[in-house]
């Protein structure tokens, strides 16, 4: 009788250690006070921005270390949610072994058009438009990259029960003229490296 | 006491030798001596119906956009899985690449995949060719949505995977698993190196083979004759191509123009040779590493630093030596060739 006692009191602790609460995190993108439709014009000072796509990874690590990466469409409004723990971290983008792991399920399937086929690995953030109304004034930012020393995982913060929004902003992206701004970044390296820098001060926890 | 501890001793030697019996002589000779693949086969586990569904794969034009090429047309079976006489890989429309095509061999050796190494796994190295616009130019979800589109692939992918969703991770495996056993080792070498009766190296193949291990062998190092490193070895930028190499993967200054080391098994027949398909023939290559190196080049590997000095005789034995490399019973096994039986079956 004793050693089922202990057995249920062992499996209560697990459970109580394992079944953390669940929040759920609503991620908003928005260019200054403007929220982003894809392809729809965005004025920002004296340019107008159009977004056409925009894709990125988020990946989520709870307190005993365990990831999910998932992927975020803004195409499709059923990714714009994220299931969070309390105490979980949260990181922008794929860490090395996942790009090195050689899984391609679920939301790591490169049929999702976030796999570099030529060098192993993902496209953390892809972000993809025209400027002023001119499908000619293309930009068109693939980042990514895990091999030192221009690795673009970032983190993004430390999440708690009261977090419950993921805002992104992406206005100081676009806050040099079209003339000045690097029309594609598509491979790793030292752009993508500086880009995920700046990039990374767009994404908020609250 | 002594002759029951001799009887034990006499059946467990007998034990032994009946289980090695499980391998051939040959297969014993080349457990010892060559070293472990890097495959990982536990994972990634080959079955007979795999093979045969990534052999019908592979020579499937299905895979590419306008369904006119197969992988099998960049990498010909008898010419050691490489696109003989053609200088840089061609797709459809007639499209030009800028990389001449490897031979497929001995993979589950191998750690890295393209010229740059830029794949780190076998399964991963399908994704390119397939969609790359101067190769197949297709989209992964265009491919499976046609195999799904067949009942001949959904009942061969249910006999593999015991369904058929026909899933990305699905088809390159069933692709990885015929790939990987493109296995050559039954050259004259191997023979030799086995110590098969009736089988030896003339004296020009024995002095080649000498030279090859003075001067090559460091590179290009047996039994596999390629490592895994990366190396310059000298050639002048084609401009052309402006093809930095590895550092294209990597952004170490260190690693421009440094290219993955080719294997040289089946050597005589995958030509044209080097990253860039520049050279012709054999004499060529050895032309190049006697007298064509540019040692002001970046990165040249430190083997190359000094000139290698092999006068004519010494080249045409070299020669010799490479062509002992050449694996007629692979190059001709039906198991890899085009499978008719198997696409005859499609309805």
């Amino acid at each position: 009788m004793k050693w089922k006692l202990v057995l249920i009191i062992t499996h209560f602790f697990c459970f109580l250690s394992f079944s953390q609460e669940t929040n759920e995190l609503l991620i908003h993108v928005n260019i200054g006070n403007e929220i982003v439709v894809l392809n729809e014009p965005i004025q920002v000072g004296d340019s107008i921005i159009t977004i056409t796509s925009l894709k990125f990874y988020l990946t989520v690590v709870d307190e005993h270390d365990r990831s999910i990466v998932q992927l975020i469409d803004w195409s499709e409004a059923k990714t714009n949610r994220i299931l969070c723990t309390a105490s979980s971290r949260l990181f922008l983008g794929t860490d090395s072994l996942t790009n090195v792991s050689g899984n391609l399920e679920s939301d790591l399937d490169p049929i999702h058009g976030m796999y570099w086929s030529w060098n192993s690995g993902y496209i953390n953030f892809k972000l993809e438009g025209y400027w002023n109304n001119h499908a000619q004034q293309k930009f068109e930012y693939h980042i990514g990259g895990y091999r030192a020393p221009f690795e673009t995982f970032r983190k993004i913060g430390l999440f708690d029960s009261s977090t419950t929004e993921l805002l992104i902003d992406l206005g100081p992206l676009f806050k040099s003229s079209s003339e000045k701004m690097m029309p594609s970044i598509m491979t790793p390296g030292k752009n993508a490296f500086l880009f995920s820098e700046k990039l990374i001060n767009s994404f908020q926890l609250k | 006491m002594k002759s029951s501890l001799g009887i034990l001793y006499l059946l467990c030697v007998s034990m032994v030798l009946i289980g090695m019996n499980d391998f051939t002589v040959q297969e014993r000779l080349h457990l010892v001596k060559w070293p472990k693949p890097t495959y990982n086969f536990k994972q990634y586990p080959v079955t007979e119906d795999g093979f045969q569904l990534g052999r019908v794969l592979f020579y499937d034009p299905i895979l590419s956009r306008d369904s006119s090429i197969s992988c099998a047309d960049c990498h010909l079976q008898y010419t050691g899985f490489a696109h003989v006489d053609h200088q840089v890989s061609h797709g459809i429309d007639g499209r030009k690449g800028t990389r001449n095509a490897p031979a497929l061999v001995n993979l589950a050796w191998k750690t890295s995949f393209h010229w740059d190494g830029g794949v780190s796994q076998l399964h991963l190295q399908f994704i390119n060719p397939i969609e790359h616009p101067s190769e197949m130019d297709n989209k992964l979800t265009v491919v499976l949505e046609r195999l799904r589109n067949q009942s001949f692939y959904r009942q061969r992918f249910k006999q593999v995977f015991g369904n058929e969703s026909i899933t990305t991770m699905q088809f390159l495996s069933a692709m990885a698993q015929f790939v990987v056993s493109l296995e050559s080792k039954n050259s004259t070498y191997d023979r030799v190196m086995r110590k098969e009766k009736g089988v030896s190296f003339t004296k020009q193949e024995k002095n080649g083979y000498l030279l090859f291990k003075q001067h090559c062998n460091a590179c290009h190092t047996e039994p596999l004759f390629t490592q895994t490193f990366f190396a310059n070895n000298g050639l002048p930028v084609d401009p052309n191509y402006d093809d930095i190499g590895r550092f294209a993967i990597t952004n170490r200054s260190v690693d421009s123009f440094l290219f993955m080391i080719p294997t040289l098994r089946n050597i005589e027949y995958t030509f044209p040779y080097m990253h860039d398909g520049r050279f012709a023939k054999l004499k060529d290559v050895i032309n190049h590493y006697v007298k064509g190196i540019d040692r002001s080049t970046k990165n040249l590997h430190q083997k190359l630093r000094k000139p290698i000095p092999l006068n004519e005789q010494m080249q045409k034995d070299l020669i010799a030596f490479l062509k002992t490399l050449t694996d007629k019973e692979f190059l001709y096994n039906k198991r890899f060739s085009f499978p008719k039986e198997l696409l005859s079956t499609r309805k």
